[in-house]
């Protein structure tokens, strides 16, 4: 990998870091779902810093070319991120049944307080 | 008993006063039966028509779909201290002299009675063939899951128990939630039964199940009663 890209890499992805670390610092995003954001940000410095680590990693696991096993991870993290997604929107699904439910009885009785 | 008649509307002007006033009619024996409309935030005018003749309403701010609109009506049962709750749907398709016999069943101690479109005889209701095969499938799964047979898993016009309302309050699916509900509550050990009923045809609205959701309806309806049956704990009642 020349030198240029390496740079250029780096800096992408510590732009991206402060980003969610800012995120975090302005309460738009929280600590828990930063997590995995800034894990993936810190993988990504590391595999852009070393090169040669990259190369041992992919021959260890049998994979001929490095950026196949770039595009195998990022395939697997964006699966994760997905997923995870989803849980939290079933989760979120319910919580806001269970909270719709309870204004329409509270409306209700509401609107029986003030017919007495 | 105190017996709570709920009845989920959604778009049902037309058809919403005419059900409550079929409830409003029936006198029971040693029952004192009461009805709440769950208004699932409908587009038309069921909220205005509730309102003006002043029925029984709980109005949902925004729409939930049926499981959550009936889970409502389970909810307010609870919170109110009912002995009975009873599934009557609001388009005019139940029909309110049945609600006697399921009264009955639960008197006579089983905790989830379905009324049944496919064991009377004298029944007008009818059912296409696709519907017919689907609901046989549902049966047989239902059959395998939970080792019970139900003749209308699909049928909305049940009665619970005390305790089946408890469940119901706590947990019940989003969508087409009557099947899955037959398959927990039979694999919780609880008492199913299901009674002839007759159902009239629509009066008026539309089916909330059309051609296209059909494929989604079995998928889903048939994962939920395998899950139930693998994955809900049996314990003794």
């Amino acid at each position: 990998m020349p030198l240029r890209l390496e740079l250029f890499l780096i800096l992408l992805i510590l732009v991206f870091i402060i980003l969610i670390i800012g995120r975090v610092k302005s309460k738009k995003l929280s600590l828990n779902y930063s997590l995995l954001w800034l894990f993936f940000g810190i993988v990504m410095f590391i595999c852009a810093c070393s090169e040669p680590l990259l190369s041992k990693f992919a021959n260890l696991l049998g994979i001929k070319e490095v950026s196949n096993m770039i595009f195998l991870f990022g395939f697997v993290l964006l699966i994760t991120l997905t997923f995870t997604l989803t849980t939290i929107v079933s989760l979120q699904n319910k919580k806001i049944t269970s909270l719709v439910q309870e204004v329409g009885i509270l409306k209700k009785d509401l609107r029986g307080k003030k017919n007495d | 008993m105190k017996v709570l008649v709920i009845i989920p509307a959604y778009n049902e002007e037309e058809n919403i006063l005419n059900t409550c006033n079929e409830i409003k009619k029936l006198k029971i024996k040693e029952h004192q039966v009461d009805y709440v409309v769950i208004n699932d935030a409908s587009k038309d005018n069921t909220k205005q028509v509730c309102i003006n003749n002043q029925l029984n309403l709980i109005d949902l701010p925004c729409n939930l779909g049926i499981g959550g609109a009936v889970q409502t009506g389970y909810k307010y049962a609870y919170m109110n201290d009912y002995d009975v709750a009873i599934q009557f749907d609001g388009d005019g398709q139940h029909n309110a002299s049945y609600i006697k016999d399921l009264l009955d069943e639960i008197s006579n101690g089983n905790d989830l009675v379905i009324g049944s479109r496919y064991i009377s005889d004298l029944n007008t209701f009818r059912s296409t063939a696709m519907r017919r095969v689907g609901s046989n499938i549902l049966r047989w799964l239902i059959k395998i899951c939970t080792n019970i047979e139900v003749t209308d898993p699909t049928s909305g016009f049940r009665a619970c128990s005390k305790k089946v309302i408890e469940e119901f309050a706590k947990d019940y699916p989003i969508d087409y939630p009557e099947p899955e509900t037959v398959a927990i509550i039979a694999k919780k050990c609880y008492k199913v039964k299901d009674i002839p009923v007759e159902m009239n045809e629509r009066q008026g609205g539309t089916s909330s199940i059309n051609a296209l959701k059909s494929v989604y309806y079995m998928i889903k309806v048939g994962l939920a009663i395998v899950f139930a049956g693998l994955f809900t704990k049996g314990d003794v009642k």
